[in-house]
Formats: structure tokens, sequence, C-alpha cells
């Protein structure tokens, strides 16, 4: 480390080298970015400080990298990308963190500020662009700012409802020289519910006859995982999960209904529409957990548990609203609630379940991507594995067949869905737990959408695991097209190169499985590898539809339970 | 109903851009328009803008997430509001 690294007293450092001393000081141990001019004052300070950088290709790879990193460890990810196009790059991932309430911290380089405004080489309006896809963003015009500036963004990333924020620094902002010393701030109090208002919804859990815990997102965010599990258990109530709150509650646990919404499990989404009582935690009531809002649980009384006042009552009216942090408020909860009668209600609940299991057939010679990921989940669970996936029909499949018992375990884009989000993520989640095994399930599509990270995993020698399941397109499109559009299948084909033979040409090991009974055999080969990413290219079949499934904006009674093929419709 | 957002605010670069944007994304236009800065850091905007009392709620809780947003009050149809120093005219409220 160099002198100019260590200050602790006030000194005069140039303002680059205390933003790197600020960044360690943040507890930041892994920065995902991608140089060019305008942040090289920077990169020159980075050199020196304990952080270890890792070379993305692409600033939307940072982007996605720093939520991994972020959703894995439950710290803010830092990306880091340079002025004009490397700062607008970064924009895709900056709006999927904010959906998915992700706590990243952007920072970006700028011009110099004499050229601000003057359409300078590499100038681009970032805090203009980035204003609605992050909770907040700021242009530091004083140098002397700086360090408070990124501390403040550091804070806020992370507070309330967590998300990102960016930090545009001017380049000769960087390379001025300020008066700096270590500072820190104090995290608030987490938000507590009104009592008047924990009484009421108290009562309604108490003698609820049909309750149900709908769980989100902000379950997770808020750490309250183990108050969802002890209010699940003491009064005997169903948990379904969003996909964002994979995790927060043990799917192979006997009170998990598995994930509900248009491609959740039936038994989750009967049981919701006809429950009395949805106790909804940091979840937001998404138009794919409801599909048509004037038909969904029409029955129901909704508790309300959320950190941010916006989605409480947003879609949904909430009889019993209880603002605040989902722990803390689930910790005031507790004690209040009794144990209602849910006897019969479980009897109803159970005879879905055994009506409509989530299952397939796997038969013949082609691999179906449902037995795919729960051969996976089966050969790898006792080693609790963090999975990260992309966006398309493998997502939903994964959300269904790979049990999450543990939060933090089950990463993906659930609001933006963005296609190329699952490699980077896995990327930082494997930097910032390089202790957990680090699976990503993809598919041939989003795959190549942000493949280049390979290189960067190579180089890092992260022994991650790359699932490409390869059904030669774009089967989600696919899917719409052939259930909605008349089987008119248009721009969805995909001529595919050989993955293994690509891994390999990046320096990753390379496999590949075209047959059931090849798969478990090629799977063991890649948990194998520890010196360097393994990609597992699975050839799967092509015409496979994922149900159950609702159309978009439907009621939930148009739910396909089962695909037609097999005989059962719902 | 005509609906008067009290917003007092950070004066700083972008504000203005980041309330209007609210209002933007929940599709109310905005009817008129006055900013009132002082000498300090503090500024105050008032708003007035046609919508339910379920979405001006909505638009009240959305601008107190903005880091910037000290404060907001929402103010129903009854009340008439024109600042004096405005360079717009306001309507004088009918019942």
């Amino acid at each position: 480390m160099s002198a100019r690294f260590q200050p602790r007293e006030r000194t005069r450092v140039r303002a680059a080298d205390a933003l790197a001393a600020e960044l360690v000081a943040q507890g930041v141990t892994h920065i995902f970015g991608h140089p060019g001019g305008a942040s090289l004052p920077l990169y020159d300070a980075l050199l020196s400080a304990p952080i270890t950088h890792l070379l993305m290709r692409h600033e939307q790879c940072a982007a996605h990298a720093a939520q991994g990193y972020a959703r894995a460890t439950g710290r803010p990810g830092v990306c880091l990308a340079t002025s004009g196009p490397g700062a607008t790059n970064l924009i895709t991932g900056l709006a999927d963190a904010m959906l998915d309430s992700t706590p990243v911290v952007a920072l970006t380089a700028q011009v110099a500020t004499p050229l601000l405004g003057r359409d300078g080489f590499q100038e681009a309006d970032i805090l203009g662009m980035t204003a609605p896809v992050t909770k907040h963003n700021w242009l530091v015009l004083e140098p002397q700012e700086l360090p408070g500036t990124v501390r403040e963004a550091f804070r806020l990333a992370s507070a309330g409802r967590p998300g990102p924020v960016l930090v545009d620094v001017p380049r000769d902002v960087l390379q001025a020289e300020i008066d700096w010393e270590e500072g820190s701030f104090t995290a608030a109090l987490p938000r507590r519910a009104d009592a008047a208002c924990l009484r009421r919804a108290a009562f309604a859990i108490s003698n609820a006859k049909r309750p149900i815990l709908y769980v989100g997102g902000g379950a997770i965010s808020s750490g309250a995982s183990q108050e969802v599990r002890r209010l699940a258990k003491k009064a005997r109530i169903p948990v379904t999960t969003t996909l964002m709150g994979k995790g927060a509650y043990p799917e192979t646990d006997a009170l998990s209904l598995g994930m509900l919404g248009m491609h959740g499990t039936a038994y989750a989404n009967w049981a919701m529409n006809g429950s009395d009582l949805i106790i909804a935690v940091g979840a937001r009531f998404d138009d794919r957990i409801t599909g048509k809002l004037a038909t969904f649980a029409p029955h129901a009384k909704v508790v309300h548990i959320d950190i941010d006042e916006v989605e409480i009552g947003k879609i949904r009216k909430a009889d019993f609203p209880l603002h605040g942090d989902a722990r803390v408020v689930l910790q005031q909860l507790l004690p209040l609630v009794g144990a209602p009668d849910t006897a019969d209600w479980w009897k109803e609940i159970e005879a879905w379940k055994a009506e409509a299991p989530l299952r397939y057939r796997q038969e013949g010679d082609v691999i179906l991507p449902q037995f795919a990921i729960d051969s996976l989940w089966k050969l790898t669970r006792d080693l609790r594995p963090i999975v990260t996936t992309d966006v398309g029909q493998h997502q939903m499949w994964a959300a269904q067949f790979w049990k999450s018992d543990e939060p933090g375990t089950f990463i993906t884009s659930g609001g933006l869905g963005t296609m190329g989000f699952g490699l980077p993520a896995a990327l930082g989640a494997q930097c910032g737990r390089p202790d957990r095994l680090v699976i990503n399930l993809n598919g041939d599509g989003s795959f190549q959408q942000t493949m280049q990270t390979l290189a960067t995993a190579v180089e890092a020698r992260l022994p991650l695991k790359i699932i490409v399941l390869d059904n030669q397109g774009l089967g989600m499109v696919r899917q719409w097209q052939d259930l909605f559009y008349d089987r008119r299948f248009f721009s969805v084909a995909l001529r595919n190169p050989d993955f293994a033979k690509l891994a390999e040409a990046f320096g990753a090991a390379g496999f590949t499985a075209r047959r059931p009974d090849e798969l478990e055999g090629v799977y063991r080969q890649a948990l194998a590898v520890t010196d360097r990413p393994a990609l597992v290219h699975v050839h799967t079949e092509p015409t496979e539809n994922c149900f159950p499934m609702w159309p978009a904006g439907q009621s939930i009674d148009t739910m396909v339970v089962e695909d037609p093929k097999y005989g059962k419709k719902s | 109903m005509e609906q008067i957002f009290d917003i007092t605010v950070n004066d700083v670069p972008g504000l203005l851009a980041r309330v209007e944007s609210i209002f933007r994304r929940q599709r109310t236009p905005i009817r008129s328009f006055f900013f009132e800065g002082g000498e300090g850091r503090t500024a105050h905007v008032t708003i007035t803008a046609f919508a339910g009392d379920d979405a001006a709620n909505l638009l009240r809780k959305q601008l107190m997430r903005l880091v910037d947003v000290c404060d907001v009050s929402l103010a129903g149809s009854d009340r008439a509001f024109a600042p004096p120093e405005s360079l717009f005219t306001f309507k004088e409220k009918t019942a």
C-alpha cells in the first residue's frame, strides 16, 4: 500500500486517492469496472488500494456483477465506468437494481468541469439519464465534497428500501488536491410500525380462517427470514414467495407453497386467491403476481408490511398498513399474534397440492430443461450453492424446480427481466462469497448477451459453474408466439455456436450433454473443476413450454396448470 | 379534482426535473407551477395538478422519496393558492 493511501489524520491528498480511501473505509473489497480516459485518475489511485478490480468487458456486465455481489453479501456492490458511453452502458444494470431494490454504488467519471455542457468528447448527461433509475445521483463539482458525497452514497444505497445510487466525478475534480480525513456515518434506526396498526393487524391474523404469507424480496433485504419463519410456524400459515423472495422461507419446508405468480405453482396461486387474509412482507403486488387485479384474491383483507410507504396501497388496498422495516415490524408483531385455526384451510391446500403438483415427464433421448435443473439441484443441494439465473424460460423452470432454503442464494433479475444478467451476477456473487459454490443457470439466448464475462471470470480464476440450457431459440418469446400468436414463429430461432468449445476458447473448461443419461456425469466433471470456470452446454428439447401459466393481464382462473400435451388443463 | 402540492425542497440543480418526472410517470399533467427560492438552500415549490385523492397521495409519497424533497403537504381543491410573486395567473377556486 502506498504512503499516500494511508491517511488517518487530516491530510492533503489527491481527491482520487481520498475516493479510493473512502471505498476501503466503506468495506469495499471488489470493484467491477472498465477504465477510460476520464476515469484514469481514479484507476491510478486504485492501483494502490487494497481493492480487487475486476476488468469487465462491458459496463452493463459491471453493473450486474455489482448486483450479484450485493445480493450475495448484503453489502453494496460497486461498479465503475468512464464518461460518456461507459456511463450510459451502466443504465440497464442500474434500472435492474432499482426495480429489484439492490444496493449498488455506481461511480462514473465525467469530462473536466470546463467542458461540462459543451458537448466535449465522451460527455454525456449521466445525471439526467440515470435520475429515473437511481435512488439519487450526484455530480461532484467541489473536490472537497467528494469524500462526503461517497459516504452519503453508501449510506443511501442501503438505507430504507435499498437501491442504486450514482456519483459522477469530473476528471479535474479527481485530480484536485483536498484536505481529507476519515469520516463515518451513523445508520438510522430501522423504522418501526405504528403500535395501534400492529394490534389491529395481529387481531386479524389471529382470527383469520384462510391466511397466507406472501413474501417478497424486501424480506430478504431487511434480513427478516427468521422472523417470517417464526410467524409461519407459530400461526401455521402457508408461505408463498415471489421470484425475488425465493429463499426468504425454506422451500423444502412443509409450510412452503413455493413461488406464486404467472409461472408459480398452481396451489400457491389458488391459495392466494382463496385466502381471507394476505400478509404481504416486502412484496409489491406485481402484475405477474396478481394477474387481472379486479379478480385477484377477492375475499382477502391485506396486511401490508413494507419499508417503502409508496408500495403500501399502490396496487392493492392495504386494510392493515404496517409501514416499517420488515424484520423489526415482524418482531413487534410476533408477540401479539395468536394461532388461528387453519386446519380446514390446510386440508384444502393439501388437496390442491395433490391435484396439481409441479412435475415433468423425462422420456426419450432428449433432455427436458426441467430435468436438467432438477437433477443439478438434487446433485448439489447439500453443497448449499448460490444460484443465479438469467431471464426467460429457464429462469421460470429454475424458480419452480430449484428449491431455495436460504436467503441470498437465488439471484435473478425479477422486476426488469434483463437478459444478460445471470453470468455477470454470478461473477459478482462468487467474488463476494468465495467460500460458496456459485452456479449460473442460463439460456442460449441470454448467455450470448453477456458471455464475454467469461474472459473476466477466467482471468480471476473463478470456479463458476455455468449451465447453458440450449433450446436453440428464445424460448419464452417462442412460447408466447406458440400460445397467443397462432404459432406464427418469427425471430426466435437461434443458430448457436458450440458453447463448450467457446468456453474453452476463453480458457474455461467446457462440457456437453446431449442425452439425459449423460447429465449427471457431465455435471460431476464440471463440479470437479476448481481453478477456472466450467461451462456445461446442455442440449434441451426446443419445443418445451413452461407451465403453469396464465396469459398476461388475465385472471388466475385462466391458468393452464400443465402442458396440454400431458392431457390436463385447468 | 385539482390538487395543490406544497413542496419544500433543497434548491439544487436538477431538482425540478426530478419533481416533474414523478408527475410524468403517473401521467398527471402539471397545470400550474410556482417556484420560490430563498437566500438559503431551501426553496418552495407549489404545483397544481388534476388527480384523484388516491393518485395525489401516491404522488405525495413518491415525492417524499426524493432525497432533496424535505416535505410535501397536500391541499385539497377547497384551497385557493395564488402566490403574489407568481409569474403565472392562478385561477381562483370555485365550487
